[in-house]
C-alpha cells in the first residue's frame, strides 16, 4: 500500500467512529513459545541470573509490567486502553519460555467460539474453525515483539 | 514528503490503535559492506580511531552499543520503545560495513518471498525475483543515517 493510499483507508476510519479500536478482528489461535533456546553473539553460555537481567531489559523497553512469582517464574503484563494481557515467563540458563497466563477484554476464548460472525470460517477456504485457545491477534503480535526484544537483549551479551 | 508522513502518523495515532508504522510494504534490505575509510587529511587511520568515529557517529544519533569478543561492535536503535533494530558494524583501519543482524516490530522477514505484498505493490525494475531479507522501508532510513554520521566523524578524524 502506498503512503497516500494508507491515508484514505485511515481517514476512512476515522471518518466511521471505528468504534472500539480492537473489536473486530477475527479472534487467532493463542501462540505460546516453549523452550526459546538463548543466543548470545559471543556464543558463551550464561547463568540464569543473566537471562532474567536480559527479560527485566527487554520488558522495560516494551513497556511491560512484571512480577515475580513464587517458584521462579515472572508475571508480565501489558495494558493499554480497554485491554489487558498477562503472560507467565519462566527462564534457565540456556531457554526461556513465555505462555499465556490471562487477559482481560481481549476476545479470549478457550474454545475457539468467540468469533461473534457464525459463517465466517466457512467463507474462507482451507480455514477450519479454530477449536483451541482463541484471542485478538494483537496478542500473539505483542507477544511475539517481546519475545524478539528478550533475544535482541541476550544478543547484547 | 516529510507533510506527508507527519500526516499519516498522525492519523494513526488519533485512531490509538494499531502501530503506527504498520502500513508500508517491506523493502529489500540494504546492507553495508566494505565502505572505505575517508579522511580530510588523507593520512591512513588507526583501527581505534576508527572505532572511535564509530562510537562517537553512534552516540549522536542514539544508537547503543555492544562489542563482541571478535571485536564487530552490535549497535542497537530503539525507537519510542516500539521499535528496535539492530547491526553489526565490523571495522579495519580502511574500511567497515553495516549490517543487518536483528529488529523487533520492524516487519522483517528473511525471504521476501514470504511476503506476498513485496513483488505485488512494488513496480520497482529490480523487485521482481529478489529473495533477500525485507523490512519496514525505516531500516533503511535509520541506518543510513547512521552511516552518514560515521562518514562524517570519520572526515573530521
Amino acid at each position: 500500500m502506498t503512503l497516500p493510499n494508507s491515508i484514505a483507508v485511515l481517514s476512512l476510519l476515522v471518518a466511521l467512529g471505528a468504534g472500539p479500536a480492537i473489536a473486530q478482528r477475527t479472534p487467532v489461535p493463542i501462540i505460546d513459545h516453549p523452550k526459546v533456546p538463548v543466543a548470545t553473539s559471543s556464543g558463551k553460555s550464561l547463568e540464569a541470573g543473566q537471562v532474567k537481567q536480559a527479560i527485566l531489559e527487554a520488558t522495560r523497553l516494551r513497556n511491560w509490567q512484571v512480577g515475580e512469582e513464587p517458584g521462579g517464574t515472572m508475571l508480565a503484563s501489558r495494558s493499554w486502553n480497554q485491554h489487558s494481557i498477562r503472560v507467565e515467563i519462566s527462564y534457565a540458563g540456556d531457554s526461556y519460555s513465555l505462555k499465556y497466563r490471562d487477559s482481560v477484554n481481549m476476545n479470549y476464548s478457550a474454545r475457539g467460539d468467540n468469533d461473534s460472525r457464525p459463517n465466517y470460517y466457512s467463507s474462507l477456504r482451507n480455514a477450519p474453525r479454530p477449536t483451541g485457545r482463541t484471542i485478538h491477534p494483537f496478542y500473539n503480535q505483542y507477544v511475539q515483539e517481546l519475545k524478539d526484544a528478550i533475544r535482541v537483549e541476550l544478543l547484547k551479551l | 514528503m516529510k507533510a506527508r508522513l507527519l500526516l499519516a502518523i498522525l492519523f494513526a495515532a488519533t485512531l490509538g490503535a494499531g502501530p503506527a508504522l504498520a502500513q508500508r510494504v517491506p523493502v529489500p534490505i540494504i546492507d553495508h559492506p566494505n565502505l572505505s575509510v575517508a579522511n580530510s587529511s588523507g593520512k591512513p587511520l588507526q583501527a581505534d580511531q576508527v572505532k572511535q568515529a564509530i562510537q562517537e557517529a553512534a552516540k549522536a544519533k542514539g544508537w547503543s552499543l555492544a562489542y563482541e569478543p571478535s571485536g564487530r561492535i552490535l549497535a542497537t536503535l530503539v525507537v519510542r520503545n516500539k521499535h528496535t533494530v539492530v547491526v553489526e558494524i565490523a571495522y579495519a583501519p580502511d574500511k567497515y560495513s553495516i549490517m543487518y543482524k536483528d529488529s523487533v516490530n520492524m516487519k522483517y522477514a528473511p525471504d521476501a518471498q514470504a511476503d506476498p505484498r513485496v513483488n505485488t505493490a512494488n513496480s520497482g525494475p529490480n523487485r521482481s525475483g529478489y529473495t533477500g531479507g525485507v523490512i519496514h522501508p525505516f531500516y533503511n532510513n535509520w541506518v543510513g543515517e547512521l552511516k552518514e554520521a560515521i562518514r562524517v566523524q570519520l572526515l573530521k578524524t
